[in-house]
């Protein structure tokens, strides 16, 4: 039972993955982006750090690796929102109901593929351009699996408060506000251009409270600067408010099934 | 001169055409600005939380930042509330739907960027007024200069997006360039451009000309000089004049599509 519902997800997982290298050229150029602004960001930190050999505990190269983690996992997020909501406004989301499987982990496959070609290709791309400009940072090879564990864990948990903003659109007639203000929340208290530890005192005791913090500047700042303790405590804070979030996803999931109508025609 | 007059007055009409149809839908009209307002805001806290920390990159501090973000958001929403179809020239060009504009008896360049507004850019507007009168101590020789500044960096934007536009005339598709080129341009623009050097610069004063509409305009509200403002003048009468040629060059190269569309 187990073994079939993992290989029916798996394919979708790998319909998804099949899907986004035939658009390939699509991802390069959004690519482009990301190498424009981590440009920027190169030079506003070269001129920013100066001489300082490090500020609030980072070293200029790790400033800016941790930039490079920040936007590949921004630029690969999975992006099933639009979709989701869109499914729910039209009432489309009703004829997924009679197939066999769920439709909230059908779509975070669906989504999972896409995002880890985009991931792949985004970091290799950040790096480049950062290895040639800054040079190479220190890293240990027996860091990797724990950082992308932290980095699919932080994927899930933007999937499932995405997935939330987007089942409201039972109650709500366009969440595209809500949609507006999480990817503001991310860009602030997730700490997207800057590491939190930059920020004062009470902005950081906001930002660490709250879950945005573990879906960026978690696993970058782990990146650049890895520690078992650090990682627990990632790991530790992720499960939690996954476990919160699944829930509350469900529940809302179960009470718009209730309230779905579809019409013929 | 009645050529102009007529221009303006066929303009004038458009615009209000324009306004009247985005206020048709009055709630989405307000959310979009507001949440153009909230965007700019909650990108400015990044620089507060920034120059909380450095106090100041080459000479730039928090007062260059307020200034540059008033003169560029103002800027870029006086551009796209007026030519908000700018944006768009190169999509016109290649599905061919230039035909609607250069059946009429007026400028096509004007007509078709003219003819949509966007909504958003009023936000812009709302943001960059508001941080000049309430953020940065000002009096009326400021004053005037940042709206000589603030109209000059819309028509330099204008030029600039139209000319990228245009050159869709020649490659057939040019969306992805007038795309990367706008994002290029606004990108630089708000950031302190004394974090750049070399062939950097070159390019920001050439190529993407983000330093007309930023580095210039804060330099001269800062130490008001004819110098500084007669060049930002000159540049701006090039490449509105070098945009205008270039439109009329690659008409000549389009090819009219077969589709029929009603210009609502």
């Amino acid at each position: 039972m187990i073994i079939k519902t993992i290989d029916k997800y798996s394919m979708v997982m790998g319909v998804s993955i099949k899907n986004t290298l035939v658009y390939s050229k699509e991802i390069l150029y959004r690519t482009s982006f990301m190498i424009l602004l981590l440009f920027i960001f190169i030079q506003l930190w070269t001129s920013a750090y100066g001489d300082e050999a490090s500020i609030a505990g980072y070293t200029l190269s790790q400033t800016i690796w941790y930039l490079v983690v920040t936007e590949t996992i921004l630029l690969s997020k999975i992006a099933m929102g639009n979709q989701i909501s869109g499914e729910v406004i039209s009432g489309s989301l009703a004829y997924t109901l009679g197939k066999p499987y769920h439709y909230m982990v059908y779509n975070f496959f669906s989504g999972l593929g896409d995002s880890f070609i985009r991931l792949f290709i985004n970091f290799i791309v950040g790096s480049v351009l950062v290895f040639i400009i800054i040079g190479p940072i220190s890293f240990k090879v027996s860091t990797i699996v724990p950082i992308m564990l932290v980095v699919l864990l932080a994927l899930i948990l933007d999937y499932l408060i995405i997935g939330m903003i987007a089942l409201m659109a039972f109650f709500m007639e366009d969440v595209s506000s809500l949609f507006f203000i999480y990817s503001k929340m991310l860009f602030i208290l997730g700490g997207l251009l800057i590491p939190i530890d930059f920020f004062p005192g009470w902005l950081q005791n906001i930002a660490t409270t709250l879950p945005f913090n573990l879906i960026l500047f978690a696993p970058a700042s782990l990146f650049v600067n890895f520690s078992i303790s650090a990682f627990l405590n990632i790991l530790y804070q992720q499960l939690f408010w996954i476990l919160i979030f699944s829930l509350i996803l469900e529940t809302i999931y179960r009470i718009g099934q209730k309230k779905l109508t579809s019409n013929g025609g | 001169m009645q050529g102009f007059k007529q221009e303006l007055n066929f303009l004038t009409h458009v615009w209000k055409l324009n306004f009247l149809s985005a206020m048709e839908y009055r709630v989405n009209f307000i959310i979009q600005i507001v949440m153009m307002i909230l965007n700019n805001a909650l990108y400015f806290i990044f620089w507060i939380i920034f120059f909380e920390t450095f106090t100041a990159v080459n000479g730039w501090d928090l007062s260059n930042m307020l200034l540059l973000f008033s003169i560029v958001t103002t800027g870029a929403g006086i551009a796209f509330i007026f030519f908000g179809n700018a944006t768009r020239l190169s999509s016109l060009i290649e599905d061919g739907q230039m035909d609607y504009y250069i059946t009429l008896p007026k400028n096509p360049l004007f007509y078709s960027i003219s003819s949509r507004t966007s909504i958003s850019a009023v936000g812009d507007v709302i943001f960059g007024v508001f941080i000049f009168f309430f953020l940065i101590e000002f009096n009326a020789h400021k004053l005037i200069l940042w709206v000589i500044c603030s109209i000059l960096v819309a028509a330099i934007l204008t030029a600039y997006v139209s000319i990228l536009g245009t050159m869709a005339f020649w490659t057939g598709r040019a969306q992805v360039l007038s795309e990367q080129g706008i994002n290029a341009i606004m990108t630089f623009a708000m950031y302190p451009s004394s974090i750049f050097n070399g062939y950097t610069r070159l390019i920001l004063f050439t190529v993407i000309p983000a330093g007309f509409i930023s580095e210039v305009p804060v330099s001269l509200l800062n130490e008001p000089n004819l110098i500084s403002l007669s060049i930002l003048c000159v540049f701006t009468v090039i490449i509105c004049s070098f945009s205008y040629w270039l439109f009329g060059r690659g008409l000549k190269n389009y090819e009219s599509g077969n589709l029929l569309n009603i210009n609502m």
